[in-house]
């Protein structure tokens, strides 16, 4: 009887003009649309152009869809039954020994192979590119899964208020106001606070999951539920109509089904935020962790706590709460939490936060902050978190050299709180006093001594250089002849002068003693770094030929620089024949040699940079002057360990259509088709007006 | 409790075809009431539309429901074809109780309601399809009842129309067809002539009389000559409740009417043998009932001396009572 039933609302269905409008619209926006992002594409950055075309026409083809969707099924709806009850036609129904379940099921069911042809025209839309690329399959099927269900639950929504009303109007702005209400729930929950329950009930968040070719089972649950429960109710409010004033029983029974339903609703809706399941149908998984990831969270043996320091702004907070995500489902002992940097600055500042948006993460009572999230940069967070070394960070006082300590504007203050930040022990090393330079010593600090150190200092530090300790060595003008015999000892040379740069002019810099560093060299230490950073009074180092040290540049200037030897006043410029080189000049070198110890082979590293203002209390917070100090003292503390997250290609990140194809294509979906379902749709009542 | 579509089939009569000759009658029916209302009450906001509604129908009976408008007539007919439930009371039609088992007794059932159920864009041919798949008629018997019901509401001529440009009477006649294109051993019909011309609707009366000696059919009307040429039976709704109810009389019973210009003496006129009863209506003018086995002519002949004027057949008429009731003259 279903059968029946569906038969004759589809026949309705077809030949009503209404049905075929609809077609054509759909196709003319979805072309439109279509044709556009092709265009877009192949202008796009490559970084961009990565993540595919098929996500991207799905996002794009499938939103504007459900746009559509939401504006037409409640018309289509009202046809299915209130509009029956207002012309009489339904009497027809409810005298054939036909149950309320048929009738909802038939006309559901009619309506539901309609909305199956709507629904298939964005995904042939974007099978038609398949010639031109690899598309991607699984996303594509996963995106359609999304806009039928969608579809479907739409058209329940639309049938339930079908079939409560009687006049055929209410019940297209009821269906209306619902769905729209459903669209907007997640703006209003913004705003009143509690964002996850309101947002729960807002239907885009859930396509948008299913766009993006991944399936999670919360949103599965959230369609089915609105598929299920206005259908349960329609066919009940259908059975039970004109009858509910029978008997207390049945009015009993009437109020009851519905509160049942909903309670049991909200069971389901509660279990499935508890117990998540989600599949990936991506061809390069592109929703999940990569196995490297994942096998680093086994290593976790106690709660990582991740505090994101972003302001209350919802896109901004989904986004890092969607990355956590994705860690979460492989460990529950994940938490995030959300601080207002706006709201509890004294918080921010207490954690040494500078950037909104910022997080930190604890773990076993270390820290670890993160400017940047993503998988990348969060592994490799959580990998330094598992194996930090307990050495210190010890930087050399007692001869006006710049110290952790020292609060002056050419100290080391503030870049001491962040070394602290990240988890790092350090403290200010005096040798008159202490004698030695301890074992424990990860990386040690020579600053621009101002005065000569003692024999006695100088052979320490020599015995911890020999030992094979880490040493992080800022030569500043003024340290040179103080600095001259551990210079000696790795074989380092200066040129005179300061480095002028004038590629500082066009940052607006005044002063041309700033040297500018954009590009830098592949390095362990740099892996992926790419701030400015800005070396004020810096010298230029000369490395001499060394059988003992490995140099590599780390630092490297422009073309437009060279050292200075005149007085920085007035006109300067380059001189030649007083010893002045031009650029590129090497800033900054790293040093290494691999030394057999008791414990294996073991690598000593040394870091030599002509200048240390870059990282004093008054230039540290310049561009990526503080980060790049940062990564120099992991790399040099031995703390480089990488996780390599290898990025797969995407077979649909390139598009080649040929001028042909592309004019089939655009003249066809966009002209052709629509022009033919416009046909349709006026000669089908036509037609059978004629018989 | 509804059955499942198997047990569904073991427990309905055998299947009313689409053929007659593939109709089986079960003798059960023969015995015992078609339809049985008893005591029917609606209330809508507090507001009794019908009150203790009995009507009962056997096979073979016409029952006519006369009534002004808005006395309950077409809410009678929706809770009997079970469109609309009764607050208090129940229905049975052919032993089933339409409340309980609605799918099983709204088989039996074919109804005509005051609009006819119609959809404007289909076909006359698809429309009268879809009825005849909507009672379960067998895929096989389809195309014969559509014909058969055509054949019978003379809608052959309109297969491939739409039925939005058909006439009001060709709506009407439609709406008849599908209520007996599973041919249901109760015909409801709620104003089946209204919008008719003449001609239509001597036919569709012929159709009803004819339909009447196979099935049981319940009409309501406001047109008396409609009922009284009709029914066998006749139940005046008045403010939702049944206000008299009577068999028609057969017209060999009926009372003479005769207006004569020198009548005698009422006396003298009440010794002729031939009369049974009379009463002085005017001056010269009588109603007078005659003795058993006496014809119109007889009497005529014998009073022929007094100048006989008219005679003309005259019982105390439907629209007698009806006006009587209906204004409330008479109470019973």
């Amino acid at each position: 009887m279903i059968i029946t039933i569906a038969r004759h609302e589809l026949r309705r269905l077809l030949i009503s003009p209404i049905s075929w409008f609809i077609l054509a619209t759909l196709q003319l926006l979805l072309s439109w649309q279509f044709l556009v992002t092709l265009d877009q594409f192949n202008g796009l950055t490559s970084g961009q152009q990565q993540l595919g075309i098929t996500s991207l026409l799905s996002l794009r083809l499938f939103g504007v869809a459900s746009i559509v969707s939401l504006f037409t099924i409640p018309l289509l709806t009202t046809r299915l039954l209130s509009e029956e009850y207002h012309n009489g036609s339904f009497t027809l129904l409810r005298s054939a020994p036909i149950s309320a379940n048929a009738i909802i099921g038939g006309k559901y069911l009619a309506l539901l192979v309609y909305l199956v042809v709507l629904s298939l025209i964005p995904a042939l839309l974007i099978t038609s590119i398949g010639i031109g690329t690899g598309l991607d399959w699984g996303l594509l099927s996963t995106a359609l899964l999304g806009m039928l269900l969608l579809n479907a639950s739409f058209a329940a929504i639309g049938l339930l208020f079908s079939t409560l009303c009687q006049q055929p109007s209410m019940a297209t702005i009821s269906s209306y106001g619902l769905l729209l209400l459903l669209s907007l729930t997640g703006y209003a929950g913004g705003a009143l606070g509690w964002p996850a329950l309101l947002e729960w009930f807002t239907w885009s968040d859930h396509l948008m999951q299913f766009q993006l070719g991944q399936i999670r089972s919360i949103d599965l649950i959230y369609f089915l539920l609105m598929i299920g429960l206005p259908l349960l109710l329609a066919s009940h409010h259908l059975a039970a109509a004109g009858n509910w004033q029978r008997s207390l029983q049945s009015r009993f029974n009437h109020l009851l089904f519905p509160l049942l339903l909903v309670l049991s609703a909200a069971l389901i809706i509660g279990l499935s935020s508890q117990y998540r399941v989600q599949w990936d149908n991506t061809a390069t998984a592109g929703n999940s962790l990569s196995p490297q990831s994942i096998q680093l969270l086994t290593q976790l043996k106690s709660p990582l706590t991740i505090t994101s320091f972003a302001p209350e702004n919802q896109a901004l907070r989904k986004q890092i709460s969607s990355v956590i995500g994705r860690y979460q489902q492989h460990r529950t002992d994940i938490k995030l939490q959300f601080i207002n940097p706006e709201t509890e600055p004294s918080k921010a500042r207490e954690q040494g936060i500078t950037l909104a948006g910022e997080l930190r993460l604890e773990y076993e009572g270390r820290l670890e902050q993160l400017q940047q999230l993503n998988e990348r940069t969060l592994s490799n967070a959580i990998l330094r978190l598992l194996g930090r070394p307990e050495a210190w960070i010890l930087s050399l006082d007692g001869h006006g050299e710049r110290t952790l300590k020292g609060k002056a504007n050419f100290d080391l203050s503030e870049f001491n709180r962040a070394l602290q930040a990240n988890g790092h022990k350090s403290h200010n090393l005096n040798l008159t006093t202490t004698g030695f330079i301890p074992d424990n010593t990860g990386v040690l600090i020579i600053a621009g001594p101002r005065t000569t150190l003692t024999t006695e200092e100088l052979k320490q530090i020599d015995d911890y250089l020999t030992r094979g300790g880490n040493l992080l060595l800022l030569v500043d003008s003024g340290s040179e002849t103080a600095l001259e015999p551990i210079l000696n000892r790795l074989q380092m040379g200066l040129l005179p002068g300061i480095i002028v740069d004038t590629n500082g002019r066009r940052l607006g810099l005044e002063n041309p003693a700033i040297a500018v560093i954009t590009h830098y060299p592949e390095h362990a230490a740099l892996d992926g770094f790419r701030l400015l950073t800005l070396f004020p009074q810096a010298k230029a180092l000369e490395p001499l030929a060394s059988n003992i040290w490995q140099h590599q540049a780390l630092l490297i200037t422009q073309h437009e620089s060279w050292n200075e030897t005149g007085q920085l006043q007035g006109e300067i410029s380059h001189d030649a024949k007083a010893d002045e080189q031009l650029g590129p000049l090497t800033l900054g070198l790293a040093l290494s040699r691999e030394r057999q110890t008791a414990q294996g082979p073991l690598q000593q590293r040394i870091i030599i940079i002509g200048g240390g203002d870059f990282l004093s209390n008054a230039f540290l917070a310049n561009a990526g002057n503080q980060e790049l100090g940062l990564r120099l003292i992991r790399w040099l503390s031995a703390d480089d360990r990488q996780l390599v997250i290898p990025t797969l290609k995407r077979a649909d990140s390139e598009l080649h259509l040929s001028q042909t194809a592309k004019g089939v294509i655009s003249f066809g979906t966009l002209i052709i088709l629509p022009l033919l379902l416009l046909g349709l749709a006026l000669f089908i009542p036509w037609r059978r007006r004629r018989c | 409790m509804r059955l499942k579509p198997h047990l569904q089939k073991l427990f309905a009569a055998p299947t009313v075809g689409a053929l007659g000759e593939q109709r089986e009658i079960r003798p059960i029916a023969i015995k015992m009431n078609l339809l049985s209302a008893n005591s029917l009450r609606y209330s809508y906001a507090q507001q009794c539309v019908v009150n203790n509604v009995s009507i009962s129908l056997k096979r073979g009976e016409i029952v006519g429901l006369l009534g002004q408008n808005g006395a309950g007539k077409s809410t009678c007919l929706r809770m009997i074809s079970g469109n609309l439930c009764p607050t208090e009371g129940e229905i049975f039609v052919a032993g089933h109780n339409l409340l309980k088992e609605p799918q099983l007794a709204k088989q039996k059932i074919g109804y005509l309601p005051d609009e006819p159920p119609l959809y404007g864009d289909l076909w006359v041919d698809e429309y009268l399809t879809y009825c005849a798949q909507l009672h379960q008629i067998p895929r096989n018997a389809v195309t014969a009842a559509v014909t058969r019901v055509k054949r019978q509401c003379e809608l052959n001529s309109c297969g491939r129309k739409l039925i939005g440009q058909l006439s009001k009477g060709y709506r009407q006649r439609l709406g008849i067809a599908q209520a007996l294109i599973h041919q249901p051993d109760l015909i409801v019909l709620d104003e089946p002539t209204i919008g008719l011309d003449p001609i239509q609707i001597h036919e569709l009366r012929d159709l009803i009389r004819e339909l009447g000696s196979q099935h049981g059919i319940i009409l309501s009307s406001h047109i008396l000559p409609e009922v009284e040429s009709l029914c066998q039976r006749v139940e005046i709704l008045h403010h939702g409740e049944i206000l008299h109810s009577e068999a028609l009389q057969q017209p060999d019973s009926k009372m003479l009417d005769i207006q004569l210009a020198e009548p005698p003496t009422l006396e003298r006129l009440q010794q002729l043998s031939c009369i049974e009863t009379i009463e002085p209506l005017e001056e010269r003018h009588f109603l007078l009932q005659p003795a058993q086995g006496v014809t119109p002519q007889e009497i005529a002949s014998q009073l022929v001396g007094w100048g006989v004027q008219t005679l003309s057949p005259q019982q105390k008429s439907l629209e007698q009572i009806f006006i009587q009731l209906t204004s409330g003259e008479v109470k019973e």
